[in-house]
């Protein structure tokens, strides 16, 4: 008994002073995942956590801390304690909080590791409503929107998501006027919409896009990526239509402000093997999803811009005020 | 015995739907405040105002019921019975309820800095003791072991991350089995 | 149909020692997980999905389907037992459930509920396998309007699940509308009653209201009872289970309900976007409606929870058809589960059906097997989830509670919801004071963000002009069967008060 009690006591050291800068990582690392189990975010994660385990040594337990669109998590990542043992993945939609006034939280709370993935929009449209209307791809597409302002419907999942403000980004890009629609269940109700004729079409990735553009409802006249989508080998980037215009999800890992900067570099150093492993390039390969990796500062500079551009396309679906 | 006309169920749902017109019109202030959208067919505010009208149709129908009830009595009516009361002198009943509320109270407030197990053990523990189980083991080995068991399946099988508070170090050591 | 096919795409899948197991062991996954407040049949599929990764197609769908579906079932056992509904989908369960179980008969009421879950998931399965294409194309001709009457249409149900008083059951279903709408709106991401708390930004969190209104609100009632000297603190079930399997007189009784259930119950969850727990109370309600005895619905009677929970099963094989042949998910697990496929490298959709028969079928196959599984599960479980209510008041009450607050906390790890979940256990047990009725605030929630969502997505299509609904016949359809539900509710909740009044004054005169 009185063994099993130094034991405990000699734990409760250890575990108290763990703030260990020479042997880190020596105990399980938390992961935050602002959104839910399951879903595109989800997936990327634990493929990627799988990975870093490896590297690190130690397992990484995924916590889903879901709600309101995400803030609660993305709060929860920076406000962790800094001692290395919480890490979390930081999604697009960080950009949108502070313009939307839904929390003071931008990029500057967090040290970056790196950039896991992004993935860019595509513009679909019904195949029926294309052929009626001689729509064969995106020049044909924007002449007719010019020439038809406000008509045009697209859908891009809920309210303030990514692919929402897609389209408000194609609409600056392009000059043009079309209504964005929301689906507040996500991408695929927006998709089963546009095979429907209910709306035009959407701007929502390619892979959500796929089984519809697969049947034949639906044709993707562009993909806002500078390379073709390995999914729609035959489907042309905006950039070789003459529409210089790039738009994309993204996701990647952080830290909260006030880690270590020795630890920071063996978290970075461990991404920047982990994105290389096997197993997860073909987990993200099934996923559709794309690695797309930038180190840590390259990532910091990729955030700052983000905050600038995102806020002017929400301003222009009407999300924010201009 | 005839219960008299401000203790009856009809009397109750008068006093009710005056509250909740008090609340109705709260809520429609409001709903004043939020912002507005441009170019929108719908605004924002829309659809929550269509509900507090809805909800006020009905109150004012229940108003008016409750009235007519009060006016022309009848002994045999559900609604001439005894409504129950919130008078904490009169009703032990309420005044136990009302514990327990302010106990949930305070749960909710300790719970992320002390931890669930520590916190659900004294709920439990006063609960039980309140309506009636004052046999100590009992009493202490569910209070105890019930959230223990909960946190354990939780975190271990679930990887739920629940608060521990200052038992902590426990987390620590079911890291390591 | 592919006779063939079909038969060997069973074979294959029956005679898999690897699937079998796995199904089996997401089956008795799926009915605890469900059985725990707060924890859903969806977070059970996500739980397991890493799992899932290392093998095959098929064995992986079992073990998903097997959590599924035992979590479909699992759901109605702290319904009827405690009072929480597991997941929102046995929420309509506690409606007879609960006052089967106080008046003794806990056990036959986990039976009954396993036997309609069972042939509710059959049923489904089975339209599954024979009408999916056909079923796939109505789903097809549901836009926002349809969806807007639809909703409008499951509210119409509010007026048979009010109780006594009409004008109470509606401010209800009105104040759960209100509740809806708290957080960013859905259009124009503009905050909406949050004052200034970014909890509320996303809105109420479902579970954790639901485990309010129902398991905190019973405990405290529980305890007020209990010091008021209304219930004995020692009290406790102590119903002999002899059988876990209902009698056939009990089969006889329901079959009705279980048949209809099950059957509204595959069509409402093949309706993207509409799932089991609008299913469930339809489902009750059309089989309050057309029973010749409406007045003993919600005093605990089998037929109740057979409707239910044939629906709810009955939803599983509904929702796996807008996710196989549109490639769209019905509900959150099936959403999840096209994740799954994806991962495998199938895409479900139109193509399917053509590229990967096969799979389809085999599919339909793992789904019959997930509900063979899971009534196998029930049976060995009825006995042991029946010792929960023998225990004595003064311990279940404490242990309901610190279970049911932790639930509202795993949703989304957040105290805000634990607070949430006693603010609404507090409104629950008011309004159960005060004879207001609980299920349409619940309904309401439901409903409420369909109705809006598509309300206000019809109206960015047209312009603004609501009159344009004409040109949707289903819609159309939809409404003049929600007006029909609400004149034959009023006129049946007339026959049940008067049968209720002579019946009162019945036992009065004796």
């Amino acid at each position: 008994m009185k063994k099993f009690v130094t034991i405990l006591l000699s734990l409760v050291l250890v575990c108290s002073l763990a703030v260990a800068f020479a042997d880190y990582p020596d105990k399980g690392i938390t992961a935050i995942n602002p959104w839910g189990a399951g879903g595109g975010t989800d997936n990327c994660l634990r493929a990627f956590c799988a990975a870093l385990e490896k590297q690190l040594g130690v397992t990484i337990t995924v916590d889903n801390r879901t709600g309101a669109s995400g803030v609660i998590g993305h709060e929860a990542i920076a406000d962790a304690d800094p001692d290395g043992y919480t890490i979390g993945m930081i999604t697009w939609e960080l950009a949108s909080y502070a313009p939307q006034d839904m929390s003071e939280y931008t990029y500057e709370k967090y040290i970056p590791l790196c950039r896991v993935n992004t993935d860019a929009a595509a513009i679909t449209v019904n195949a029926a409503w294309a052929k009626e209307n001689n729509v064969t791809d995106l020049k044909t597409f924007i002449d007719y929107c010019k020439a038809h302002p406000g008509e045009v419907t697209m859908g891009g999942s809920s309210a303030g998501s990514v692919w929402h403000v897609a389209g408000g980004y194609l609409m600056n890009e392009a000059g043009i006027d079309i209504k964005m629609i929301t689906y507040s269940d996500g991408a695929a109700p927006a998709v089963k919409a546009a095979a429907q004729n209910e709306i035009t079409g959407v701007t929502v990735s390619a892979a959500e896009a796929r089984s519809f553009v697969e049947s034949g409802d639906l044709v993707m006249l562009g993909v806002m990526d500078p390379v073709r989508n390995p999914l729609f080998p035959d489907v042309p980037t905006c950039a070789e239509q003459g529409f210089e215009c790039y738009y994309a999800t993204q996701r990647g890992m952080a830290v909260p402000l006030g880690v270590d900067a020795a630890i920071v570099e063996k978290l970075e150093a461990a991404c920047a093997a982990a994105i290389e492993d096997p197993e997860f390039v073909e987990a993200m390969a099934n996923l559709g999803q794309k690695i797309d990796y930038l180190n840590g500062a390259d990532y910091g500079k990729y955030l700052a811009q983000a905050a600038v551009d995102v806020p002017a396309a929400m301003a222009t679906v009407g999300l924010i005020e201009e | 015995m005839e219960t008299k006309k401000t203790q009856t169920k009809a009397f109750a749902n008068l006093i009710i739907s005056v509250l909740l017109l008090v609340f109705e019109v709260w809520a429609w202030i409001q709903s004043t405040a939020i912002k507005t959208a441009k170019n929108a067919t719908v605004q924002p505010a829309t659809f929550p105002q269509i509900m507090i009208l809805g909800m006020g149709v009905f109150t004012v129908i229940l108003l008016i019921q409750s009235v007519m009830k009060l006016l022309s009595m009848k002994a045999d009516d559900p609604l001439a019975q005894k409504a129950e009361t919130l008078n904490v002198f009169k009703d032990r009943g309420t005044l136990a309820a009302l514990f327990v509320i302010a106990l949930c109270a305070l749960y909710v407030y300790l719970f992320k800095d002390v931890g669930y197990v520590v916190v659900s053990f004294f709920l439990c523990a006063i609960i039980m003791w309140l309506i009636g189980l004052r046999n100590p083991v009992k009493l202490l080995l569910i209070s105890a072991l019930v959230p223990l068991g909960m946190w354990f399946i939780f975190y271990k099988f679930l990887t739920v991350n629940i608060p521990m508070g200052i038992l902590q170090p426990l987390r620590d050591l079911v890291d390591m089995i | 149909m592919d006779w063939n096919l079909l038969f060997s795409s069973y074979a294959n899948v029956f005679l898999d020692p690897t699937t079998l197991l796995m199904t089996l062991l997401g089956a008795a996954g799926g009915v605890l997980l469900g059985a725990i407040p707060g924890m859903t049949a969806t977070m059970g599929v996500a739980l397991l999905i890493p799992f899932s990764f290392g093998m095959d197609l098929i064995p992986s769908i079992g073990l998903l389907l097997g959590i599924y579906c035992g979590g479909m079932y699992g759901g109605s056992i702290s319904a009827i037992l405690i009072h929480a509904p597991g997941t929102p989908s046995a929420a309509a369960t506690l409606l007879d459930g609960y006052p089967m179980a106080q008046k003794g008969e806990a056990g036959r009421a986990l039976s009954v509920a396993m036997f309609s879950s069972f042939c509710g998931g059959v049923i489904g399965a089975l339209i599954m396998t024979f009408l999916s294409p056909l079923v796939a194309r109505v789903a097809m001709k549901f836009t926002s309007a349809e969806m807007l009457m639809l909703a409008i249409f499951g509210l119409s149900v509010i007026i048979s699940i009010s109780g006594k008083s009409i004008a109470k059951g509606l401010i209800s279903a009105f104040f759960g509308m209100l509740l809806c709408t708290i957080g960013l709106d859905p259009t124009y991401s503009k905050q909406r009653f949050t004052f200034g708390v970014t909890s509320l930004k996303g809105g109420l969190s479902f579970i954790p209201v639901l485990i309010g209104l129902f398991a905190v609100a019973e405990v405290i009632a529980g305890v007020e009872r209990i010091i008021a000297g209304r219930e004995s603190a020692q009290a406790k079930s102590n119903e002999k289970i002899t059988r876990v399997l209902p009698d056939f007189q009990t089969i006889k009784m329901t079959a009705g309900n279980i048949l209809t259930g099950g059957i509204i119950g595959t069509f409402i969850g093949a309706i993207p976007g509409a799932g089991g727990d609008i299913a469930v109370f339809v489902s009750y309600a059309f089989n309050k409606g057309i029973s010749k005895h409406p007045e003993k619905w919600g005093t605990g009677i089998p037929n109740g929870v057979a409707s239910t929970e044939s629906a709810n099963n009955g939803c599983s094989g509904g929702a796996m058809i807008p996710l196989l042949s549109l490639g769209v998910p019905g509900d959150s697990v099936t959403a999840i589960l096209l994740g799954a496929f994806i991962m495998k490298g199938i895409q479900p959709g139109p193509m399917m059906y053509v590229s990967e028969l096969p799979t389809v079928y085999r599919v339909f196959a793992a789904l019959m097997l997930a509900n063979l599984a899971m009534l196998l599960v029930g049976c060995a479980g009825v006995r042991i989830f029946a010792k929960i209510v023998s225990l004595e008041k003064r311990m279940l009450y404490p242990i309901i509670l610190i279970v049911s607050l932790l639930g509202a906390f795993s949703i989304n790890k957040n105290v805000f919801d634990i607070g949430v979940c006693v603010f609404f256990g507090v409104i629950g047990w008011l309004m159960n004071k005060y004879e207001f009725p609980l299920s349409p605030i619940l309904l309401a929630l439901i409903l409420g963000p369909m109705c809006e969502q598509n309300f206000v997505r019809f109206m960015d299509l047209n312009h603004g002009n609501f009159g344009e609904i004409i040109h949707y016949p289903i819609a159309i359809g939809f409404f003049v069967v929600a007006v029909g539900v609400v004149i034959f509710s009023l006129i049946n909740q007339r026959k049940i008060n008067a049968r209720e009044a002579a019946n009162a004054a019945g036992s009065v005169q004796e």
